[in-house]
């Protein structure tokens, strides 16, 4: 079986350490970035199979990584995962401009991110 | 009193009271006369009652009533001495009817003054007196043009003026338009407001003066209103004339209940830019706040979740574990405190407890603590202080708050064998308390940004340090609130240096002497 990569990019260490631990011992291969001017770097060199990303971060938040993805790569074919302190009430717009993706509200369960994954992926298989 | 008295008395006394009675009976009868004659069915209309109706603070000298009497008594005596050939008396009467006229006149003239009616400026002054002294039907020049003004009308224009003056006075905005949505009113705040002299709004329809397409939108709704649709409507929009203001605009349908008649529609505008921005800051910190809290315990429950599931055998991540969850709780405290510190300083709700301090005890104090915890990071301390400095009348804990935050940032953006140095001199105008270090330094564009609340840089080398972006601001705060100042210099890649800098003049250290 591939094993699927997972792009997890947050500016705190804490976070990109747990998520990278949990995640990676259910099986799946992860790669990190601390913001999302990162993440695009890595993305555009060898895009995930799927996406989690914080909103609020330097240099470039997750919106904005987002909406750049949209706009570079409309025939991407990954899932984004957008972790977020609240949801944004305006936010159905630009995330349906950005299409294939979703929000997931901290605090965040990791067993419940494994779940989705597995979900996403025997859906997309 | 008895016929035979009367006979008694002198003839000039006799002649004196009955031109007294006889006046007195006609004043009375004129009286009842200018009470019945109307110039309308309306009560309000008679010229005495309308005038107090329109002007309740404006009435007849009552000296000039008193002289009228007189003056029908004067006449009457005169006339009586004549006809009984009292040819002396007669002469004494028609000194006094002289007199009552002469000063008749002087109180007309006063009537007439200049004087300022209280409450109103000098032009209209003089034509509200113009208005209220001229005769009816008499052709007088008022505002540029002669009129013959019935007395009602006279009345309905002193009124007009006087709510005009006083929507003048107002404010905001005001406007009002007709069934058809056409301005017949407006003060001259709208000039400011919508852009556009009173001469363009009044006599004309909204779309001929409005610029923005939401007010045309707006205001369309008020034309030719149906009465089951006459109710208060309110918009809030930003004029492109004027981006950086909030503008509320508020319509109230006008409606005679008594004969469900509609009159037109009263429009408010204000500019609630101030309101604007209040809300905006409350949700922005609410946001920045929220953020921060949920972060910390984003990660304490993936943590704990990781340590809930643990099997054991991974002795090293669950200690990894503990010691992150410890940490973070640690963060959340020091925000939480941060924040209801700040929020207190803010809403004036904290009060010193000042006392009188030896500054260099307290800060030899807060730099051996600190210092401890820079030891990891390999970092060189140093403390330069003088001997003695004048001691200063400071909330203690708080102040030693403001130190702990400066050390402590010091130390967090600095580089490995960095240097923190804290140190303290007085001159004769100042005592200066400054706090170095030669770590990253703060570019030079985000220096005026790095008091405000949240704010952190957009550094990747900051933001891989933990911190809220609170201590500098919360720092800023009790030093001000200590009359002092909180300065920076600062070089990108070199370093910082934070002083707080107290005037030797102020009560903080006059106290403390």
């Amino acid at each position: 079986m591939n094993q699927k990569t997972i792009l997890i990019v947050d500016d705190d260490a804490h976070v990109r350490k747990i998520l990278g631990l949990t995640i990676g011992r259910a099986g799946y291969k992860t790669q990190t970035a601390t913001n999302g001017m990162e993440a695009l770097a890595l993305i555009r060199s060898h895009p995930p199979n799927l996406l989690i990303t914080d909103i609020e971060m330097p240099r470039m938040s997750g919106k904005e990584l987002c909406l750049t993805i949209a706009r570079e790569l409309p025939d991407r074919d990954f899932l984004i995962i957008l972790m977020t302190s609240v949801v944004e009430r305006d936010a159905s717009s630009w995330l349906q401009e950005v299409g294939q993706a979703e929000f997931m509200e901290k605090p965040l369960s990791p067993k419940k991110i494994i779940e989705r994954l597995g979900s996403y992926f025997r859906a997309t298989a | 009193m008895k016929l035979k008295t009367m006979k008694k008395l002198t003839p000039l006394f006799q002649l004196l009271l009955a031109s007294l009675l006889l006046a007195l009976l006609l004043a009375s009868g004129g009286q009842w006369f200018l009470r019945q004659s109307t110039l309308g069915p309306n009560q309000a209309e008679r010229p005495q009652e309308l005038l107090a109706f329109a002007a309740p603070e404006f009435n007849l000298p009552q000296q000039a009533q008193t002289l009228s009497l007189l003056t029908l008594f004067s006449f009457l005596l005169l006339g009586t001495c004549h006809l009984l050939h009292a040819h002396k008396q007669a002469k004494i009467a028609a000194r006094l009817l002289a007199w009552i006229e002469k000063t008749l006149a002087d109180t007309a003239t006063e009537a007439e003054s200049t004087a300022p009616i209280p409450g109103f400026p000098e032009e209209i002054s003089k034509q509200l007196r113009i208005l209220l002294t001229t005769p009816d039907e008499k052709n007088i020049t008022i505002g540029g043009g002669q009129a013959a003004l019935p007395i009602t009308q006279k009345i309905s224009l002193y009124t007009k003026k006087r709510f005009e003056l006083i929507f003048e006075e107002f404010p905001d905005g005001i406007m009002l338009l007709n069934e058809s949505a056409e301005a017949t009113y407006a003060n001259s705040k709208i000039e400011i407001i919508l852009g556009k002299s009173k001469s363009e709004v009044i006599g004309h329809k909204f779309h001929d003066w409005s610029q923005e397409e939401v007010l045309t939108d707006f205001f369309s709704r008020f034309q030719n209103i149906q009465s089951r649709l006459r109710r208060k409507k309110e918009l809030l929009f930003s004029p492109s004339y004027l981006p950086e203001r909030t503008l509320s605009v508020g319509a109230y349908p006008v409606e005679n209940r008594d004969n469900n008649t509609f009159l037109g529609t009263l429009v408010l505008f204000r500019d609630v830019s101030a309101e604007a921005l209040a809300k905006q800051a409350r949700g922005d910190f609410v946001s920045h706040v929220s953020h921060e809290l949920k972060s910390p315990l984003n990660v304490l429950k993936m943590y704990s979740e990781l340590l809930l599931n643990a099997d054991g055998n991974d002795k090293e991540i669950e200690r990894d574990a503990a010691n992150v969850i410890s940490d973070e709780v640690e963060r959340l405290s020091l925000l939480i405190n941060n924040l209801l510190s700040i929020s207190k300083i803010e809403l004036g709700s904290i009060s010193l407890v000042r006392q009188r301090v030896k500054v260099v005890d307290l800060l030899s104090d807060a730099f051996q603590t600190i210092a401890r915890s820079g030891l990891e990071e390999r970092l060189s301390f140093k403390l330069d202080l003088p001997q003695e400095l004048s001691p200063l009348s400071l909330d203690k804990e708080l102040f030693r708050v403001a130190i702990n935050n400066l050390l402590t940032n010091a130390i967090k953006y600095n580089r490995p064998q960095g240097k923190v140095t804290l140190a303290a001199e007085e001159n004769d105008a100042q005592i200066i308390i400054s706090v170095k270090d030669t770590g990253l330094g703060i570019a030079a564009g985000e220096q005026e940004h790095i008091f405000e609340k949240f704010y952190r840089s957009e550094s990747a080398e900051v933001r891989d340090k933990p911190g809220h972006g609170l201590g500098l601001a919360l720092a800023k705060n009790i030093v001000e609130l200590h009359h002092g100042k909180l300065k920076l210099e600062s070089t990108l890649g070199e370093g910082s240096t934070f002083a707080i800098v107290f005037d030797k003049g102020s009560t903080l250290v006059q106290e403390g002497l």
